[in-house]
């Protein structure tokens, strides 16, 4: 081996050792994670493949369909407000009591544009 | 300057005493229009002051021809049994029982010869509108609309 030939071993060993060092390894590292940032656990791209799986999931096991489900909602309340006016309505009259001497009775209420009518009948002469 | 403070309370609590009675008569109190109708099938004339009644009618009964009798504004105190004449010698008795919560009670009973026709016991929440009929009058029946917050 030449003089020339152990010099470069002897340096290629040399910077070898040098770059591989516990020191200069930490250096580095500290030194990249400095420069680098840091990959964030949740990225935003995952959230609609992430959405739907969970929809999916959802709509699987636990049968739930926000969809379908508002709009029966919109509908029996749109329904019930137009029937009744409003959802809460109780009807104006009550009858808490009926009889008559002569005939069957009847009460019935209908309602006209939102405004309930109670009728009481008496149908006399009518036996049951 | 104890005097004026006497004399501000003395103020204020005869206030209040003038105001009591009026606040005791509208809870004791309730006011119905009674209207008084008969429907038949002799004719096809709609007789009535109160146009609103019309369409409820045609949609309600099957009678071509409705006559307005009478019409009244009756105050019913409470406990005080309010007597109003129908055609045909029939009676129209109406009873404020009193108030349960925002709903007037009211006893109806309609009569002839003392003989009970109708008799019902209503909760009534303003504005409410009842029919009563069915009683015979000629050719056409009784009816007898009563209305709370007109």
């Amino acid at each position: 081996m030449s003089q020339k030939e152990f010099l470069k071993n002897y340096y290629q060993e040399y910077l070898n050792q040098e770059t591989h060092a516990g020191a200069v390894q930490k250096g580095k590292a500290d030194l990249v994670k400095r420069f680098t940032p840091s990959k964030p656990i949740f990225s935003f791209e995952w959230i609609v493949p992430v959405g739907i799986f969970a929809f999916i999931c959802l709509h699987i096991f636990w049968g739930v369909r926000p969809v379908r489900s508002l709009k029966t909602n919109l509908n029996s309340a749109i329904e019930e407000a137009a029937f009744s006016g409003s959802v809460n309505d109780e009807p104006s009259v009550k009858v808490r009591k009926v009889s008559s001497r002569v005939g069957p009775t009847m009460v019935y209420q209908k309602n006209f544009d939102h405004t309930p009518v109670t009728i009481v009948w008496v149908f006399a002469g009518h036996q049951l | 300057m104890k005097a004026r403070k006497s004399f501000f309370i003395l103020i204020l609590v005869c206030l209040f005493g003038c105001w009591m009675p009026y606040v005791a008569a509208s809870q004791d109190a309730v006011k119905v229009k009674a209207t008084v109708l008969v429907a038949s099938n002799e004719g096809d004339d709609f007789n009535f002051d109160n146009d609103a009644y019309r369409d409820q009618l045609i949609q309600l009964f099957s009678y071509s021809a409705y006559e307005q009798l009478d019409l009244k504004l009756l105050e019913l105190i409470k406990s005080e049994r309010v007597k109003m004449d129908l055609p045909d010698g029939y009676e129209l008795l109406l009873t404020f029982q009193g108030f349960d919560g925002d709903r007037a009670m009211v006893q109806a009973l309609i009569r002839k010869n003392n003989i009970q026709y109708v008799f019902t016991v209503l909760s009534i929440q303003s504005p409410g509108v009842v029919f009563l009929g069915g009683p015979p009058v000629g050719k056409g029946v009784l009816v007898i609309v009563l209305e709370t917050g007109f």
